[in-house]
């Protein structure tokens, strides 16, 4: 008897801790599903408190080149993570089109811009989200044709026989070839370009502002005399603009992924490139002439 | 603004009063001694003129083990203004709970007849040897996790660590009829401060005038006992509630507040000691050297307060006692007693964690006459064991945003809470966050035991 009570109290009364019924809570998950029900326009929907995601900005950039305007349009795809406020952004080139000087239209073939190296050395941040938040990008710094140790600092090489210029077209000339409309004219040249946008949340997806550009430009030779002329390229901050809207789905956004395999491509954005920003035809004014 | 504290019964609630009514459970109906008057105080009538000292401890191996939680249910950190203390911030961690503080202490108890026959007067009392008196201060909901962050057994931990005193007088009316009336003492506070906050920004440096008033409350005791023929006895008594509340108000004069309507004020409400009434009806029957005895006492659990004077859904219960007395020689007795002592604490599904549970009682002590330098003794002693029927909680499925009023577990960060940077709700705001330390559920249970001695003379 004494030893059953025993047994009692040390084995019968034991405590054992169960298990619960509930399920882990995902978030992820409900903020997706969020974004994915809301069907909206290019930038619009209520936003997905969060830049992270796929954007598609177009840029148009103003520089003044012989007391003209040229304008450089170039739409990006722009992949951005987020951690903790601050932006990692990855950005592909698709499309880059530059208004004629003296009647000259410089052409960037396809393979000149997916050559282009995208450095990342920053980061960007926004101060809000909401409408009138500010955002301020990462640096895009860009190299055409070139490889250089320091790429934000180094001097551009000045001679083709550097080794720092590089063939990144493939096409047997050194740095990278620009074309001329309707011309068999070609340019070989290196670029160094550095641009950072700042800007204003005008919906929850969508950020409008200026930019600030520094483009640098070595010719290392070309087809006719004609086409190596490379006259100095002066940054026209004032007449730069840019608006990038978000084209994930996520946060009402519209969902520019058509294949809907995570990734929007260059091809994919494409049918939303006129709708970005209503572009502007160069104007000698904005020079100073 | 509500402060936290714990209420339960009293140590003669949960223990038994006396060691014969420690060791039998049933008393009502024949109860002897001062302790009549705990358990029917019109049975004093028939109680001897003498004094009793005694005293008891008790051990336990109770616990609350807490379930896992799932994840995503915690407290995020969210840069906005008063947002909770987010998940791991807390003072202390969530955790178990493991024993409940063993109560020590001496018992007293007299019965005089004042010169008269008919007439007893007597008193008992039980004073605590570590602390007189010990309150502590546990919310019952999510509340707690920026305190202990753990859960208590609401009714058998701390509140039975108190004083207690009990009066009582007698008077046999016929020679099968006796009648009796008492009280059971608390106190009770009106507790006050003046506080003076001369910058705002350095609160460790205030000025604070302390008024404390305390009062005398007296809880009734009623009873009656009757002899039957055939060696019957029968009683019924009656013990109201007594609580012992704390209630007043703190003052804050703030520098640079001029107007006095603007001062905070913040009212102090607590019940930190409650003994519920309960009606008893119980029965005994001497057979040879036998005496059986089977009590009924229907506890009134429903008027409840909680530790911060709220009232709670705490049901009336039922608790039974089964004592049996054998009497081997003419100087000593042998005793044992079974009980059963349901929860009146309804299933904690929802937003509160008042933990207690169902108690199996079984008992046993002895009593032995001696005399000693002309004088005669009565030593007794009893043994005591308490089992909680093990008790699993599951908080239900379903979720509510946190309110005075909710009663479901309750969402501490409303999902419609907008991000001022991203004009957003929050992410991790959405669905259920809870710090509650009883999510998403618990198992209590356990066993208490109680060891006793006393000798009346």
């Amino acid at each position: 008897m004494r030893y059953l009570f025993i047994a009692i109290l040390l084995g019968g009364c034991t405590v054992e801790r169960q298990d619960s019924t509930w399920q882990d809570q995902k978030f992820d998950d409900m903020r997706a599903d969020a974004g994915a029900t809301i069907d909206a326009g290019l930038g619009e929907g209520p936003g997905a408190g969060t830049m992270a995601g796929t954007w598609l900005m177009l840029h148009e950039g103003s520089t003044c080149v012989i007391n003209d305007e040229q304008l450089t349009h170039a739409w990006y795809v722009v992949e951005i993570e987020e951690t903790d406020r601050v932006m990692q952004e990855t950005r592909r080139l698709c499309r880059v089109d530059l208004s004629p000087i003296l009647g000259l239209k410089v052409i960037i073939p396809d393979a000149v811009r997916d050559s282009i190296e995208f450095i990342d050395i920053d980061r960007g941040y926004a101060s809000s989200l909401r409408v009138g938040g500010s955002y301020s990008s990462s640096t895009e710094l860009a190299l055409w044709g070139l490889d250089l140790e320091n790429p934000l600092e180094d001097t551009l090489p000045a001679d083709a026989t550097d080794p720092r210029v590089i063939d990144s077209d493939n096409d047997g000339q050194p740095g990278v070839t620009f074309e001329i409309e309707n011309s068999t004219c070609r340019r070989y040249q290196g670029q160094r370009q550095i641009i950072r946008y700042d800007g204003v949340f005008v919906t929850p997806n969508a950020v409008e502002g200026s930019s600030i550009n520094l483009t640098g430009v070595k010719v290392y030779g070309s087809t006719e005399p004609l086409c190596g002329i490379a006259p100095p390229v002066i940054s026209n901050d004032a007449h730069s603009r840019f608006r990038m809207v978000r084209v994930d789905g996520a946060g009402g956004a519209i969902d520019l992924d058509a294949d809907s395999d995570g990734q929007i491509s260059c091809a994919e954005a494409a049918p939303a490139f006129d709708e970005v920003l209503t572009i502007r035809s160069a104007d000698r004014a904005n020079c100073g002439r | 603004m509500q402060w936290p504290t714990a209420a339960s019964a009293g140590p003669f609630d949960l223990y038994g009063a006396g060691a014969r009514g420690s060791a039998m459970g049933a008393q009502v109906a024949n109860a002897t001694g001062p302790w009549a008057i705990y358990y029917n105080v019109g049975a004093l009538s028939e109680a001897d003129v003498g004094l009793t000292v005694g005293g008891f401890a008790t051990y336990n191996r109770v616990e609350v083990l807490l379930m896992d939680r799932p994840t995503g249910y915690d407290i995020p950190k969210l840069d906005v203004a008063n947002s909770p203390i987010p998940t791991g911030a807390e003072l202390n961690s969530r955790q178990d709970t493991e024993g409940i503080e063993p109560l020590y202490g001496l018992t007293f108890g007299g019965v005089t007849s004042l010169g008269t026959k008919r007439l007893r007067l007597g008193f008992v009392a039980f004073l605590p040897t570590t602390e007189l008196l010990s309150m502590s201060a546990r919310y019952n909901d999510e509340r707690e996790r920026v305190f202990s962050n753990k859960l208590r057994f609401e009714l058998i931990d701390a509140q039975p660590q108190r004083f207690d005193a009990e009066l009582g007088l007698a008077y046999r009316l016929t020679e099968w009829a006796s009648f009796g009336i008492g009280g059971t003492f608390l106190t009770a506070a009106n507790v006050g401060t003046d506080v003076y906050l001369q910058d705002p920004t350095d609160q460790e440096n205030i000025d604070i005038n302390l008024d404390v008033r305390t009062e005398n409350q007296w809880g009734l005791l009623a009873g009656m006992q009757l002899r039957l023929p055939h060696n019957m006895m029968v009683g019924v008594s009656y013990r109201g509630p007594v609580s012992f509340r704390i209630s007043g108000e703190n003052r804050l004069q703030v520098s640079g507040v001029s107007d006095d309507a603007e001062q905070p004020r913040q009212t102090l409400d607590w019940t930190p000691k409650y003994s519920p009434g309960s009606l008893a009806l119980g029965f005994a029957w001497s057979v040879g050297s036998y005496e059986i005895a089977a009590d009924a006492r229907w506890v009134l659990w429903s008027d409840y307060r909680d530790s911060h004077s709220q009232r709670t859904n705490f049901e009336n219960v039922l608790q039974l006692r089964l004592g049996l007395e054998y009497e081997y020689t003419a100087e000593d007795r042998l005793r044992v007693g079974l009980g059963f002592d349901p929860t009146p604490v309804p299933k904690q599904t929802g937003r509160t964690n008042y933990v207690d549970n169902d108690r199996a009682l079984a008992s046993v002590g002895s009593s032995h006459k001696v005399e000693f330098g002309g004088q005669g003794f009565e030593f007794s002693w009893f043994l005591q064991f308490q089992l909680l029927l093990e008790n699993t909680v599951n908080k239900d499925g379903t979720a509510q945003e946190c309110s005075e009023s909710a009663t479901k577990i309750c969402d501490e960060i409303s999902d419609s809470l907008i991000n001022p940077r991203t004009g957003q709700p929050f992410p991790e705001a959405q669905g259920l966050q809870t710090g509650n330390p009883g999510f998403p559920g618990y198992t209590s249970g356990g066993w208490i035991g109680a060891l006793g001695a006393e000798v009346t003379f």
